[in-house]
């Protein structure tokens, strides 16, 4: 159980970088957002904390931009949206995941010959 | 701009602001970050979560956010941790790792087979038993049975601390009230102690004896009492309730031992 435990927490550091890409590539959305789209997805078990200073990461690696907006619920709240690079390496990613994607299933239903 | 947070309670707005600090001075080594943008997200995400919830916002209520948001040391970005915490994270990783705990023993037990190194051991020992509880702290996670191998260096040392702290003083008088066959120098100061004792010796000396450690211990009270931070970081994680009042508690026996024996002393003389 233990060697599954550390695959898959391994994998899921992994995946969720990829998983904020996508979630702010479809449209300009703000932190809270992010948590809540990656919340909904069981197998990521996140925990909050971790999605900030990932969005700090791409915004310093110039993945993200950031833009202060005025929110109709309360305080000035802050957006996030892909950079055109960030787009490239969303796309790349994507593309590689894809790819592995593929050939895991290829795997699992490969017949011993 | 600050987002506005929902009415807290006393005891909420204090574990707030504690973990806003603690995510402040992890954060101060690292101008990559901006802080104030990072309290501002945790503003905003502490807001969103508490969006309907029951005024005042307990403690508890605030403390399921905090400890889904991670520990404060999370914020930093891990690219950016100091080496040797990079070191102990990958000692470290994983929720059932024993490493850290292994090797806190591994340096206690086997510190007494490394001759000349073995203070340096011992040493590395306490560092390894706190970083280790540390990092198990960070992440919220029990450290369960790992405590039999992290504890004993620790314990090791608190208890020795206590009891110089506690009774060495008195037992420095003790022993040399107890033992009139002592080198030449300790003799000058057993005489410089007790000379003009009245009979019978052991009465008067032993009044002596209490009241010197009485007023030790009233000093060492309202030190402890007024130091209580530190004596929480040096005796951690074992002294964390400790108060202020226990401080007092210490000085106050200290005070009425002091008191007593002092006025049998006059009484005697």
């Amino acid at each position: 159980m233990d060697v599954t435990d550390n695959w898959t927490t391994q994998l899921r550091k992994g995946v969720l970088e990829l998983c904020v890409l996508n979630v702010v590539g479809q449209a300009p959305v703000y932190g809270y957002d992010i948590v809540k789209r990656l919340r909904g997805i069981d197998a990521l078990v996140i925990r909050e904390g971790t999605v900030y200073p990932i969005l700090s990461r791409l915004k310093r690696d110039g993945l993200v931009n950031t833009s202060l907006q005025e929110s109709p619920e309360g305080p000035a709240r802050k957006y996030y949206e892909l950079t055109p690079r960030g787009e490239l390496v969303r796309g790349e990613m994507n593309a590689y995941w894809e790819v592995l994607k593929r050939g895991m299933d290829a795997l699992k239903k490969e017949v011993p010959s | 701009m600050m987002t506005a947070l929902p009415s807290m309670t006393q005891d909420a707005q204090g574990d707030l602001e504690r973990y806003l600090g603690r995510v402040k001075s992890a954060l101060r080594p690292h101008p990559s970050v901006d802080a104030d943008d990072v309290e501002r997200e945790i503003r905003g995400h502490i807001e969103a979560e508490l969006e309907g919830a029951s005024a005042p916002v307990t403690a508890e209520r605030l403390r399921s956010v905090l400890d889904r948001l991670g520990s404060p040391g999370d914020w930093v970005p891990a690219d950016e941790l100091p080496a040797w915490r990079r070191v102990l994270l990958q000692l470290s990783s994983g929720q059932e790792d024993w490493r850290l705990s292994y090797l806190a023993l591994g340096l206690f037990v086997g510190c007494p087979l490394l001759g000349p190194v073995a203070p340096l051991a011992f040493f590395a020992s306490i560092l390894v038993a706190r970083a280790g509880l540390a990092l198990l702290d960070e992440r919220s996670e029990p450290a369960g049975a790992r405590r039999w191998f992290l504890y004993p260096p620790l314990l090791f040392i608190y208890v020795d601390l206590a009891i110089v702290a506690v009774i060495l003083p008195p037992a420095i008088l003790l022993a040399l009230a107890a033992d009139p066959n002592l080198p030449a120098e300790l003799l000058a100061a057993r005489g410089f102690v007790f000379e003009g004792l009245p009979d019978p010796f052991w009465l008067s000396a032993t009044l002596l004896i209490a009241a010197a450690a009485g007023t030790w211990w009233l000093g060492l009270g309202l030190a402890l009492a007024g130091l209580r931070r530190a004596v929480r970081w040096v005796f951690w994680p074992f002294a964390d309730g400790f108060e202020r009042r226990h401080g007092l508690r210490i000085a106050v026996v200290g005070f009425f031992i002091a008191a007593l024996s002092g006025l049998g002393l006059a009484v005697a003389l």
